[in-house]
């Protein structure tokens, strides 16, 4: 972890993104990366050995942070929230809460509900009501699991699928009518 | 889409775009996504020409159901027929044909560098929108030199150590094959070879890095091989896909390999293990062609959709220089 912080352009150039892409564009290269790299990849199986790999991991956190360092001057890369203004706080738990933790990874990312919305083509009542876990307004569960897989796919959670099916665990039982 | 139109209007004829599945590890695939790939282009409307050119084990006529064709490629390497053309048979299957790869004598599985510039000169002028070669698996010169001159080169791996394993070796092999060509061509061969040698104590440790640190002594010569290196622009399919946690492997992959060989290789997509497969090859009777909206044969209809697509765009970008 001794690598020094590089370049703004070579720190782009690591994590393969564009110098103009959003943060969360960022995040996800970095998460992805950071999959490719780890102990036990598959993905890179007899491509490098493991001093390289850990070479390359360490490039790769140090390219994340620089550009989050960079990002996070002048603008403050999480916008005071104008529904809550609250601090961000520490991360609920994705399985227990995961409402709250979509809420928390959203913000994290700087995006607003509006945003948010934009990206993932779901109109913003329908993710308020995810996030806040509103159940009643919530849509039937098969549109439901995409929606929360999409959410969390555009906010670059890794495990996509595992947060919708956290999700749908919540739900009160369907009343049988 | 038919390529009369075009030579008609007296143009020049329009050459086949050249798909060549290959390399890897055996069983992992090639042959059935091949033929597949091959009934997908036919069924959309494009003349396809499948050619089995995995001499050591040919068997895609079995793959088509049709018995072993009398006349194959072994009969082009012995000279006994003068052209590819007179050894295409029909494969039941409206726009698509097969040349046979069966017959082949043992010595036929490498043939000499001569024989093999000859096939595909002759692959060239065959009259198809689309030649789909199925290659044999390892990295032997053989497989190396059709897939490097195919317009669209492609690798199957299945989500094994073992199979990943052998994909960058082939991967390796290939891009130095072409690494090779490239610096002779720039005449950069003692440069390369130089920073070759040196390139444990100046921390090389990839050869992105070596192509990187080759375009700061030698500018020129690097222009030249970057430009040979890039027209190189493999795909890879990841088949029989069992575990959802691998649905990323083949992005994966290709982001490697842009880090550590400096290559854009495209990840087309990945095909899940069903057990229709096996059938359909039992029944002799491709899945494309048998059932064709069956989610494997969706996906790779959709493979083939954006190859088409990219031959296209490859296609205009040569017409508009």
């Amino acid at each position: 972890m001794a690598e020094a912080l590089p370049n703004i352009a070579e720190a782009y150039d690591t994590l393969g993104v564009d110098g103009r892409c959003e943060l969360t564009e960022v995040k996800r290269a970095y998460l992805m990366l950071r999959d490719i790299y780890a102990h036990d990849s598959l993905a890179i199986y007899s491509l490098l050995n493991d001093e390289e790999r850990e070479r390359r991991m360490d490039r790769v956190e140090a390219a994340y942070r620089r550009i989050k360092d960079q990002t996070s001057f002048g603008i403050p890369s999480t916008p005071v929230s104008q529904e809550e203004g609250e601090a961000p706080g520490d991360m609920p738990d994705p399985e227990f809460q995961t409402g709250a933790y979509l809420h928390w990874v959203r913000e994290q990312a700087g995006l607003s509900i509006k945003q948010l919305a934009e990206r993932t083509k779901i109109s913003s009542l329908t993710l308020e009501d995810i996030e806040a876990n509103r159940y009643g307004h919530l849509p039937p569960t098969v549109y439901l699991r995409g929606f929360v897989r999409e959410v969390s796919r555009i906010l670059g959670i890794p495990n996509a699928c595992e947060i919708a099916e956290y999700y749908l665990k919540h739900l009160p039982p369907e009343p049988a009518d | 889409m038919s390529t009369d139109s075009s030579q008609r209007q007296g143009q020049a004829p329009k050459r086949p775009k050249v798909w060549a599945v290959g390399g890897g590890k055996g069983g992992v695939g090639k042959s059935v996504l091949a033929t597949n790939l091959a009934v997908a282009v036919a069924r959309l409307g494009h003349r396809c020409i499948l050619v089995d050119a995995d001499l050591g084990g040919a068997n895609l006529h079995t793959m088509v159901g049709l018995p072993a064709p009398k006349l194959t490629l072994s009969a082009l390497f012995n000279s006994e027929s003068a052209s590819l053309k007179e050894l295409i048979v029909p494969t039941g299957i409206p726009n698509l044909e097969l040349i046979s790869g069966a017959h082949a004598l043992l010595d036929m599985a490498n043939p000499k560098y001569a024989q093999k510039l000859k096939l595909i000169r002759q692959v060239m002028t065959l009259e198809a929108d689309v030649i789909l070669l199925d290659l044999s698996a390892g990295s032997s010169f053989n497989v190396i030199d059709f897939f490097n001159t195919a317009h669209n080169p492609i690798t199957v791996v299945v989500p094994t150590p073992t199979s990943i394993e052998n994909a960058y070796h082939f991967l390796n092999a290939a891009l130095h094959r072409r690494f090779k060509q490239a610096v002779a061509k720039a005449q950069a061969t003692e440069v390369a070879a130089r920073i070759f040698s040196e390139r444990r104590t100046r921390g090389i440790g990839s050869p992105r890095e070596l192509v990187r640190y080759l375009s700061e002594t030698a500018p020129e010569a690097a222009v030249t091989i970057g430009k040979m290196m890039a027209s190189l622009r493999p795909k890879l399919i990841v088949n029989q896909m069992r575990r959802e946690e691998d649905a990323n492997l083949g992005l994966q992959i290709s982001t490697a390999c842009r880090d550590f060989f400096g290559v854009n290789m495209e990840a087309l997509g990945a095909v899940r293990n069903d057990d229709r497969v096996v059938a359909s090859i039992i029944a002799r009777r491709p899945l494309m062609a048998s059932q064709p909206t069956c989610q494997i044969s969706t996906v790779i209809e959709s493979m083939a959709v954006q190859l088409l697509q990219q031959d296209k765009e490859a296609e205009k970008e040569v017409q508009n220089g």
